[in-house]
């Protein structure tokens, strides 16, 4: 994945919460954003996944810029699969049909179709047994491996991740890290938001901190952790990585 | 028997509330109560029950009881198309459309139907030409019904989390699919129990359709009762006739509310 972000601004109201954000070309598999809270990372997830439009700047990519009309952003956000902190998966449809709705509703995959991908998506990653469950049958941790399978279920371009572990205990997040780590593997781009520093290094090429708005540091994922950039990057990483 | 102890009748304590299987014999150990409390008074004042001359109107009874059902079924089909569209008005980003809802809803519920039926029928109904009384009836019962259907639907659609319709917008669905398959669904089953609630309200509040000459069953009801100089003897069938429509739906609302407690 080629991506470049040149200037973006965007303000809720007053507040401005990415200020003139750039980075430096970025050409990776799997990039990880980190940054203390409120810095501004799930707006620019946002920004990335096509639902949120920039008040200025620019996205590119793979070269090609983002649109800026509804109509467009629509199609644009079709081929991106987003999967957010908690709460993903459609409340009153069971996981197969959180699978195939999309592909059905929104791609114009012949419903048989569409449920043998989903099918052959939660056979590999060992969630069969729990196709016919709604969400709230399901653990945190199935619910959103459910959730990542069905952002790949649609064959996106680019797979986006906000935290997706934070509100899961260790072991499920382990899991879900795994089915990440796999995607990576397989040459899926990803954006990730995380605060597990460990798996950031160990699966991201490319690391952005995002601080007020703007990324501050940005590095190869190995040279982040053995020489944070900057000096708010390494406070940043000594404080996590404290305990 | 003597081994359970008493409890607070309100306990927050969970208890077994599967009230289902009970509900019908305590409704009609209340309706033999309310026959007995009837039979009791009317015998202190030696009412002479006489069932005959009501039983010759027994086909106008039945012809009124069905221009009810057939009014609510009409009011019930426009007057959810009406709560929908209100509904929808109420979250449209236009200003005036949102104005214009909020206006119709306050109207509604700050007025008497008895009112609006008066003022709609005699003022605009005669005035826009609709002579037709019943299409006039159940245009205005549903402009009634719908204001609240409209309140009931919104806060259903409100009650579903952003989170879902972030998810779909992700995905992306257009605004018609997230209403039609995340919004409205979920919402559905969120005020399907205060919807049936509301459809026993106007069948009952269809009633009130009599004063402007509707031959329904409240008005068969009172015309029978001149005619033959009666008076409880046809307004009885009445109060039974209505119960039989809304006893199934007052039912039907709570098997809804309780398979929705347990439902995953
Ligand atoms: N929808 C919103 N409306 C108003 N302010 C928002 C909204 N979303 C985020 N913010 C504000 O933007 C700032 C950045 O938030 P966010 O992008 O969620 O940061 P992060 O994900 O890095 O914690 C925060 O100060 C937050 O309060
Ligand atoms: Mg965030």
């Amino acid at each position: 994945m080629r991506l470049d972000l040149n200037h973006l601004d965007l303000s809720f109201g007053e507040t401005p919460v990415l200020n003139g954000l750039s980075a430096d070309p970025i050409d990776c598999g799997t990039l990880a954003l980190i940054g203390p809270s409120g810095g501004g990372k799930s707006t620019l997830l946002r920004v990335i996944a096509g639902l949120l439009i920039p008040d200025a700047g620019e996205i590119r990519l793979d070269g090609d810029p983002l649109p800026k009309n509804e109509d467009a952003l629509r199609e644009y956000r079709k081929r991106v699969g987003t999967v957010f902190q908690s709460y993903n998966l459609f409340l009153h449809l069971d996981a197969l049909t959180n699978l195939v709705l999309p592909m059905t509703v929104v791609h114009g995959v012949p419903p048989i179709e569409a449920e043998s991908r989903a099918m052959e998506l939660l056979e590999r990653f060992r969630l069969t047994d729990h196709a016919y469950k709604r969400p709230r049958e399901l653990s945190g941790g199935q619910q959103q491996r459910v959730a990542i399978l069905r952002a790949l279920a649609i064959r996106p371009r680019l797979v986006l991740l906000d935290e997706p572990t934070s509100a899961l205990d260790p072991e499920m997040a382990a899991q879900v890290l795994d089915m990440v780590a796999e995607l990576a593997d397989e040459g899926i781009p990803v954006i990730l938001v995380t605060h597990q520093l460990a798996f950031a290094k160990s699966a991201a090429d490319t690391i952005c901190f995002l601080h007020q708005g703007r990324i501050q540091a940005q590095s190869s994922a190995d040279e982040f952790f053995t020489h944070p950039p900057t000096e708010a990057s390494q406070r940043f990483v000594e404080t996590v990585l404290k305990y | 028997m003597g081994s359970r102890s008493w409890e607070f009748p309100l306990s927050l304590t969970p208890t077994n509330t599967d009230s289902q299987p009970r509900l019908i014999p305590w409704l009609l150990l209340g309706v033999v109560l309310v026959a007995g409390l009837f039979y009791g008074a009317l015998h202190s004042v030696a009412y002479v029950w006489d069932f005959e001359a009501v039983w010759q109107y027994r086909q106008k009874f039945f012809t009124g009881w069905w221009v009810t059902i057939r009014l609510a079924a009409a009011s019930l089909v426009l007057s959810t198309l009406f709560g929908l569209l209100t509904a929808l008005a109420r979250r449209s980003s236009r200003a005036p459309l949102r104005a214009a809802a909020l206006g119709y809803v306050e109207l509604v519920r700050g007025t008497p139907l008895l009112v609006q039926i008066l003022l709609l029928y005699y003022g605009v109904a005669n005035a826009v030409g609709m002579d037709n009384r019943y299409v006039a009836g159940v245009v205005i019962l549903s402009l009634f019904a719908g204001a609240y259907i409209g309140e009931i639907i919104r806060a259903g659609i409100e009650s579903v989390p952003g989170s879902q319709i972030e998810s779909a917008r992700a995905l992306g669905f257009s605004d018609v699919q997230v209403y039609r398959f995340v919004i409205l669904p979920q919402a559905g089953r969120q005020v399907l129990p205060a919807l049936t609630g509301q459809f026993v309200s106007l069948i009952k509040d269809s009633s009130l359709l009599c004063i402007i000459g509707v031959e329904e069953f409240t008005l068969s009801a009172r015309q029978i009762n001149s005619n033959t100089y009666s008076t409880l003897e046809s307004y009885l069938p009445l109060a039974f006739g209505y119960l039989l429509l809304t006893l199934p739906l007052s039912l039907f609302t709570a098997r809804l509310e309780e398979r929705l407690r347990y439902a995953a």
